[in-house]
């Protein structure tokens, strides 16, 4: 009934997942996996674009947290743009926008990769 | 049982009666001289009360369904040599004479002697008897697999061999096939009765079920019935006579009943031995499928309610030796846990290499042998016996088709197995969703043991094994669910148990300030994640805790008791919401999984000074409503576990609010926020607060209750997602000293980074 999906697109060693529809408890195995499959070609530059995503549960929140070590340690880093006014607020409600780099739009998320990669 | 007994004796008294009285009677005839017709009407009365009491009883009860066709064959077969030594018997004691008198006619012998009398009468009696359970016998056969005509076929030529015996008694002539020498009504009656019994002599299907064996029996019993049958017409006794002779001496009756049942017998027996000879070429055939129909019932019968993988294997491999004759047969299964794995294995150690298990049987102690004690069976030569199968079992996962090899030690397949005794195998793969998940192997010591036919049914096999294994999967499937049904029950139970049993009343003491509280928590599945508790502090302070815990389930349970214990004990030491927090963050970081965390909103309430003193951790704001304006207070904090402390510590935000008489404050969970209905659309802070609103003047309580029943109507029937709490306070502030002079709200404000 609540679909979701996720795409996947590389840019040099940026990669974006889009995601598309519900990302709750049934879905977020899906989302998991996507990412799983990153940390295993070892693309740590992420950046997730929310800008289909109608719905975010705290199933799905706790994905990022599944994974944000692991990126961090190897120099990479999950950057989440495009985000709706509702599921922001789930964002922000848990806090967040402290944790992770929250943009306005995939553009902004790859320059942050940029600078980020110039300053080191 | 008693009762039939009883009547079958009557029978047997009254014809021994009738045959004595019958002896007497030819007796008295023979001394007396007298040639009166109304003697032999008699003798031919009594003889047909016999006919009719023996051909009744035999044709009335069904002795002879319950008897196996053999035993059918072989007794009929006695009967009538019965006739051949109790005549010969007589003749050799006796030395009967006959003559042909003219006042018979001419046709007729009749005894010359007292002596040819009595031989005369007891051949005849024995010979009817005897026939009588022939035909009675006959009778049966011809019913077996009986059609709608086959009993009017019967009974016809019954009829019509009555209506003949009767005209040839009337006539006073012996039945013969010499038409002229009979009477003109008697020949039209016997052609007749010939056509009616060719009809029936035809009726022979029960030959069709007798195994190769018994056919070649009935084929070689046949030729010997034909040429005895024959005989009783033909073969002469003693000087000149035949037993026709004598009997028609005693009786026409009985006579023309020997003629005709001597006809019928040697038709039946020569239909009989042909059609044993055409079957006999086909009867090995004709056994095997039997034998492969016999197999495969029993296995479909047996398969179906065997739930144990050995005794499945078991039954397999015995029915298989039992369908095809095979010397062994054993089944391989892929290993479940590696199914990857390559089906190579040690089959003469049965170490079971990675990946497989072997079970064999040998089938002259038709016993299953287990690893260990399979060693023994395998000649220690034949070290590599079942990696010389590699190929075969190679081709069969490649095509998933059965792989008969029928020369092994010609066949470029298996040429390693040299030095086994095998001559020929035949490997099936077992399928089960289009995975070869076994291969039930047969071997033979004779080349060319196996053809397409075995192949067949050792498929038919293999489907069934299939089917069972699939059977016991899904068994255990259901099992294990059932078992984790019950965890979730217990998981539930254990969580009930964690929310507070019942509300605590705050007062201070002048009762002049009380916290009036309603709660609820509605989880969505069996096991939810919210939850929510009070706890009993110092100072006259009351802990009021809402938390959601991410995800559901046992685990979500376990995280529950986790951080009611961590609040319960940690509570009383710190003084403000914030740092306790603090405190329960550094603890669950520790022992919670990366992508678990929790949710909270802990609220500190002291009816000493009348203030609410709360935190944040990720949870959704609190709702303030007092007497015009509502708030939701969201002062920032991340959730719990989800940082080592660092960013926790430095967001996480302490409110303080100073609470006036009916100030309401609503803790929830997301659950509440977020029901949907089955539109998609959310239950919504507005629609909170409307709630709330409306019933503002009751009761905590029923404050509460109008949340919850608004939230029920505006689901509707949509499914509930997500687990529901809400937690209602509502202040009863008597003391007008405590009231602050600035509205509740302009504090906040300032205390609140937005």
């Amino acid at each position: 009934m609540n679909g979701f999906e996720v795409v996947r697109k590389d840019l040099e060693d940026v990669s974006t997942l889009f995601l598309k529809g519900y990302l709750d408890a049934h879905t977020y195995p899906q989302f998991e996996s996507a990412l799983q499959k990153l940390m295993d070609e070892r693309r740590f530059k992420i950046i997730v674009n929310f800008s289909d995503l109608s719905y975010i549960s705290s199933a799905g929140l706790g994905v990022f947290m599944g994974f944000i070590e692991t990126v961090r340690e190897n120099a990479g880093d999950i950057k989440l743009c495009a985000m709706s006014p509702k599921v922001f607020k789930v964002f922000d409600l848990l806090g967040f926008p402290t944790i992770y780099d929250i943009v306005n739009d995939e553009t902004q998320a790859h320059q942050k990769f940029t600078d980020g990669s110039r300053t080191n | 049982m008693e009762k039939p007994a009883i009547k079958d004796k009557l029978h047997i008294f009254f014809v021994l009666l009738l045959f004595a009285s019958g002896l007497v009677l030819n007796s008295f005839l023979y001394y007396a001289k007298l040639r009166f017709g109304w003697g032999e009407m008699l003798n031919e009365l009594i003889n047909i009360s016999v006919l009719s009491l023996i051909l009744y009883s035999s044709f009335k009860t069904s002795r002879f369904e319950d008897i196996s066709i053999t035993q059918k064959l072989r007794l009929s077969l006695l009967l009538v040599i019965l006739i051949y030594v109790v005549g010969y018997a007589c003749v050799a004691t006796v030395q009967p004479e006959f003559i042909t008198p003219r006042y018979a006619g001419g046709f007729v012998m009749k005894p010359n002697s007292w002596a040819a009398v009595m031989v005369a009468n007891i051949i005849g009696m024995v010979a009817l008897a005897c026939l009588c359970v022939c035909l009675a016998i006959l009778r049966s056969l011809i019913f077996y697999r009986r059609k709608k005509n086959t009993p009017t076929n019967f009974y016809i030529f019954v009829f019509f061999g009555a209506l003949t015996m009767l005209s040839a008694a009337m006539a006073g002539r012996p039945l013969k096939y010499d038409l002229a020498s009979n009477h003109v009504m008697t020949s039209i009656l016997l052609v007749v009765t010939t056509v009616f019994m060719t009809i029936n002599v035809f009726r022979v299907g029960w030959i069709t079920v007798l195994n190769r064996r018994q056919k070649f029996l009935t084929f070689l019993g046949g030729i010997l019935f034909t040429m005895v049958g024959a005989g009783l017409l033909a073969a002469e006794v003693g000087s000149g006579v035949t037993f026709a002779d004598m009997v028609n001496s005693y009786s026409l009756m009985a006579g023309s009943f020997l003629f005709l049942m001597t006809i019928f017998i040697f038709l039946y027996s020569l239909i009989t031995t042909i059609n044993a000879l055409l079957h006999l070429p086909t009867a090995a055939i004709y056994d095997k499928k039997v034998r492969e129909i016999n197999s495969f019932y029993n296995l479909s019968r047996t398969i179906n309610s065997l739930f144990d993988f050995d005794k499945i294997v078991t039954t397999v491999t015995e029915l298989v030796c039992d369908a095809t004759n095979a010397n062994a047969c054993w089944l391989e299964m892929a290993n479940v846990k590696n199914p990857t794995a390559r089906y190579q294995f040690d089959f003469v150690a049965l170490k079971t290499r990675e990946g497989f298990t072997v079970h064999f049987l040998e089938l002259s102690s038709k016993k299953y042998l287990h690893k260990d004690k399979a060693s023994a069976m395998i000649p220690s030569n034949d070290q590599d016996f079942l990696s010389y199968l590699a190929q075969p079992v190679e081709s069969i996962l490649q095509d998933k088709k059965p792989v008969l090899v029928n020369q092994v030690k010609r066949d470029k397949r298996t040429k390693d197995l040299k030095r086994s005794p095998i001559e020929s195998l035949i490997a099936v793969p077992i399928i089960s969703y289009d995975e070869v998940i076994g291969i039930i192997y047969a071997v033979k010591s004779v080349q060319f043991g196996f053809d397409q036919d075995d192949a067949a049914i050792i498929s038919a096999f293999a489907n069934q094994t299939s089917m069972a294994i699939e059977n016991t999967r899904l068994l255990k499937e259901s099992l294990e669910k059932e078992r984790l049904a019950q965890e979730l029950r217990i998981a539930h139970e254990v969580q009930m148990r964690l929310i507070p049993q019942e509300i605590p009343r705050i007062h201070n003491s002048s009762k002049t300030v009380m916290l009036d509280i309603g709660a609820t928590t509605l989880p969505a599945s069996e096991v939810g994640g919210d939850y929510y508790d009070f706890v009993m502090l110092p100072d006259m302070r009351t802990g009021i805790v809402v938390a959601d815990v991410s995800g559901k389930g046992t685990s979500a349970a376990f995280y529950m008791a986790e951080i009611k214990g961590i609040i319960q004990s940690l509570a009383g030491h710190y003084p403000s919401p914030k740092e306790l927090l603090i405190a329960v963050n550094d603890v669950l970081y520790c022992s919670m999984d990366r992508k678990s965390f929790i949710t909270l909103i802990y609220a500190d309430f002291n009816v000493h000074t009348g203030e609410l003193h709360f935190a944040r951790a990720g949870h959704c704001p609190l709702l303030h409503v007092n007497s015009n304006e509502h708030h939701f207070l969201q002062p920032s904090g991340i959730g719990l576990g989800l940082d080592n402390g660092r960013i926790f510590n430095e967001t996480i935000e302490d409110v303080k609010v100073k609470v006036r008489h009916d100030d309401i404050f609503v803790l929830y969970s997301d659950g509440l926020i977020e029901a949907r209905n089955i539109h998609g659309e959310e239950f919504g802070e507005e629609r909170l607060c409307q709630s709330v609103e409306r019933a503002r003047e009751h009761p905590a309580e029923l404050i509460k209750e109008s949340i919850v029943n608004d939230v029920r109507m505006f689901v509707g029937q949509a499914k509930a997602h997500d687990d529901l709490t809400c937690v209602v306070l509502k202040v009863h502030n008597m003391n007008k000293e405590n009231e602050p002079k600035t509205p509740a709200s302009t504090l906040i404000q300032k205390s609140l980074k937005v």
